[in-house]
């Protein structure tokens, strides 16, 4: 797993290597506002940007879109520690778009605190075509830390983080974080019907016609023509 | 400590005979009393008691009036010499008409070598002989009982800074001049918690009040062999008072009248042991002695209500006697009659040192603990939310962290003590960086201290070198934390109580400077979230400390 990094054990030079980068934060104060928006863990990174929405550009949180429904800032632990409040009545959805290629499993932690009368779906749209072809579903949560891993195809053209809150209740989510694991089970993920592909190998159905996955009527069809 | 106990007796100055009092002999007295040290010297206990003692004394028993006496306490150099000069027009009225008189001068504090210490300020020697030198008194005695700080930095090897002693002789001796001391040069002497008193002027005292004859060398052999007696076991060490005259004339000096006595409790021959007289509210001791059988002692007191103990021997019962002096009633005292009661503590004043316990009138430990950092709900959120525990800011020690500690007490009681207590209790650093590639950090850092008032109990062992201990206490706790964010700052302070229990051990091997060694366990519920957990700061802790302690009736 590849994770952020550590700052040095030692605690001089943890602090000499934070005063750096205050440096640099400080030196960096006026382009921030501008910066915030747009910065990312690397143009090919798998990782979300501004993951815990620490950032926030106006009432949404900087990197992220407001698809359906509404967003605020909530404190959570702690007055200055923030988190995403997805309070619309029904259905509320955030998502970012990252243009990676990276094959292999992602690790996601997610904190959250849902509501017993609401649910959260975390999903993924490998190659952004509209369709989630994975999700997980949070459970009802206070305040709590859950890890899962899924496998990425063998081949896509970037992916869509997207965070989807149903039912009257509300949740909050604190950090989405997501980390690269080069080696994992159940590699890889076969791609839903009309999801783009460059061979059959990638898709669900086996089948990839006119380089988008067929659906089982795709794979039908041809046998009735017979 | 008390060092080197004074009589400067018989300024003759130009004629002591006869001796024995003439009818006209009029008495005056300067009694001076300071408990202040100067640099270096610690505050004494019984230094202006004693000055009211003898002032009693003398207007009681000494035929001094009580427009005769100037009693001075805590004086400046300066009041001391206007005190003198004041008599001066007085005692040269008296010699104009051919009348005879005698200057008492007392003073009990402080001193150096050559020099009476008042506060910080010193009255030297030479200044003092010559003013009292100066006065036209047919008689003059001068009591000096000093006391010189510095000296008990240990019970082995105290040495006086200076030899008071013989200098102070040497200053003050003239022709007709005699010096009574209560201890050589190299000796130290020592007030006495027991007796309220220093001992050589508990003695003298007790001495002019009919336990000895009462001129000058009785009491002065009286009050020898007693302060002897009572030092000579103590850790401080013996004193043996010394007495040089050079008294023009023949006889005696009698220094109290008894006969002049408004009450008079009468020892009969039976009575046999020690005797402590001691009025019966406060305690205060007036008379101690060692009764002899087969003969009279008769004691010269106000009138008043008395409680007499008298042991016979080592015996372990005492006979507590309630007398009321009725005045010029000599009163015989009967033990038929009286209680037998436990031996109180004081009356074991005689040869032995005040207890340890008692001279330690304050402590002050200072040292190190290692405090273990304490997890739970508060601290699993933090992590919850991606801080990584980075231990405390100095060192970087995730196990806990090194906090001063800092406690002040005084005895209350041979196994109870009272003190305040200053702690660190916790010093802890989160930090959290959630992506890779930006340098957005966030930290979130704590002190947490506690304030807080302690009982302990105390088992001494060892002649109090050793001293296990149980501590119960309870107090305020504070912490303030901060929250970084890139170059934002929230700071805030949160408090809460704080309960605490110890157990440890201090051990002294030198007198003043000991170890503290305690293992402790705090429950501090200090700090929350806006989750509504809060963090016990408290927890298991290791502390090892310095030791200092003050203590009563030694200089």
């Amino acid at each position: 797993m590849s994770h952020s990094p550590r700052p040095p054990a030692n605690a001089a030079a943890r602090r000499a290597f934070t005063a750096s980068l205050r440096g640099l934060a400080l030196r960096g104060l006026l382009l921030l506002p501008a910066t915030a928006g747009c910065a990312s863990g690397g143009p090919d990174s798998a990782e979300p940007s501004n993951p815990g929405f620490v950032f926030w550009c106006g009432a949404t949180p900087c990197n992220w879109e407001v698809d359906e429904g509404s967003v605020h800032k909530v404190s959570t632990w702690h007055r200055h520690d923030y988190a995403v409040s997805f309070d619309g009545p029904d259905r509320t959805r955030i998502s970012q778009f990252r243009d990676t290629r990276f094959v292999g499993c992602l690790h996601f932690d997610v904190t959250a605190k849902i509501d017993k009368d609401a649910t959260l779906t975390l999903g993924v749209d490998f190659n952004n075509d509209g369709t989630i072809d994975l999700s997980q579903l949070q459970p009802e949560l206070p305040w709590r830390n859950v890890p899962f891993t899924i496998p990425t195809p063998t081949a896509y053209q970037g992916l869509r983080y997207s965070l989807l809150k149903q039912g009257a209740g509300t949740a909050q989510v604190a950090h989405v974080l997501v980390s690269t694991l080069d080696d994992c089970p159940n590699f890889p993920l076969q791609l839903k019907a009309g999801s783009p592909c460059a061979d059959e190998s990638v898709c669900e159905s086996g089948r990839c016609l006119d380089e988008r996955c067929a659906g089982d009527e795709a794979v039908s069809q041809p046998t009735k023509s017979e | 400590m008390r060092v080197l106990p004074w009589l400067l007796l018989g300024l003759g100055l130009g004629w002591l005979a006869p001796t024995r009092v003439r009818a006209d002999l009029h008495s005056y007295a300067i009694v001076v009393g300071s408990n202040r040290g100067g640099h270096g010297q610690q505050r004494l206990e019984y230094a202006l008691q004693d000055a009211r003692r003898v002032a009693e004394l003398l207007v009681e028993l000494g035929r001094t009036p009580r427009d005769h006496l100037q009693l001075v306490l805590e004086p400046s150099p300066e009041v001391v010499e206007q005190a003198i000069a004041a008599l001066r027009p007085k005692l040269a009225a008296h010699a104009a008409r051919g009348e005879g008189s005698r200057l008492v001068f007392y003073y009990s504090g402080h001193a150096r070598a050559r020099a009476l210490s008042l506060g910080e300020r010193e009255l030297p020697l030479d200044a003092l002989r010559s003013a009292l030198m100066a006065l036209p008194s047919t008689l003059t005695v001068v009591v000096l009982d000093a006391c010189q700080s510095g000296a008990f930095s240990g019970v082995k090897g105290a040495q006086p800074a200076a030899d008071f002693s013989t200098s102070s002789v040497f200053d003050l001796r003239n022709e007709g001049v005699a010096v009574m001391a209560s201890s050589t040069a190299a000796e130290l002497s020592q007030e006495s918690s027991e007796l309220s008193s220093s001992y050589f002027t508990h003695h003298l005292v007790t001495g002019l009040r009919g336990a000895a004859d009462q001129d000058l060398d009785e009491a002065y052999r009286y009050a020898y062999q007693n302060t002897l007696s009572d030092t000579l076991r103590t850790r401080v060490g013996s004193q043996h008072a010394t007495l040089e005259t050079e008294l023009k004339g023949h006889g005696s000096v009698p220094l109290t009248y008894t006969a002049d006595a408004d009450a008079v409790l009468r020892l009969p021959e039976a009575i046999e042991g020690r005797v402590i007289v001691q009025r019966p509210q406060r305690g205060t001791v007036l008379a101690e002695l060692s009764k002899a059988p087969g003969a009279v002692l008769t004691l010269a007191l106000p009138h008043g209500r008395y409680e007499i103990l008298v042991r016979r021997g080592i015996a372990a019962e005492i006979y507590a006697c309630q007398v009321t002096l009725l005045q010029r009633v000599p009163h015989a005292l009967d033990t038929t009659g009286c209680q037998v009661a436990k031996l109180p503590t004081h009356t074991g004043k005689g040869g032995d040192s005040p207890p340890p316990w008692e001279r330690e009138r304050w402590f002050l430990e200072a040292g190190a603990s290692f405090r273990f950092a304490h997890d739970d709900a508060y601290v699993d959120t933090l992590e919850q939310f991606q801080f990584e525990d980075q231990g405390s800011p100095t060192g970087g020690l995730e196990q806990g962290s090194f906090a001063p500690q800092l406690a002040l007490g005084g005895n209350l009681h041979r196994n109870a003590q009272l003190l305040g207590r200053f702690d660190r209790l916790a010093a802890r650093n989160f930090y959290r960086r959630l992506e890779a590639d930006r340098p957005e950090e966030t930290e979130f850092e704590w002190r947490s201290y506690s304030i807080a008032l302690a009982a302990r109990g105390r088992w001494p062992l060892l002649g109090e070198r050793l001293a296990p201990f149980a501590e119960l206490g309870i107090g305020l706790g504070f912490a303030g934390n901060d929250f970084r964010f890139e170059t934002s700052e929230d700071s805030q302070w949160e408090f809460g109580p704080v309960v605490l229990a110890a157990l440890g051990i201090t051990a002294h091997l030198w007198w003043r400077i000991g170890l503290v060694l305690k293992v402790g366990y705090d429950y501090a519920p200090i700090l929350s979230n806006k989750m509504n957990q809060n963090h016990d700061d408290g927890g298991l802790s290791l502390g090892l400390g310095l030791r200092l302690r003050g203590l009563r009736g030694a200089f």
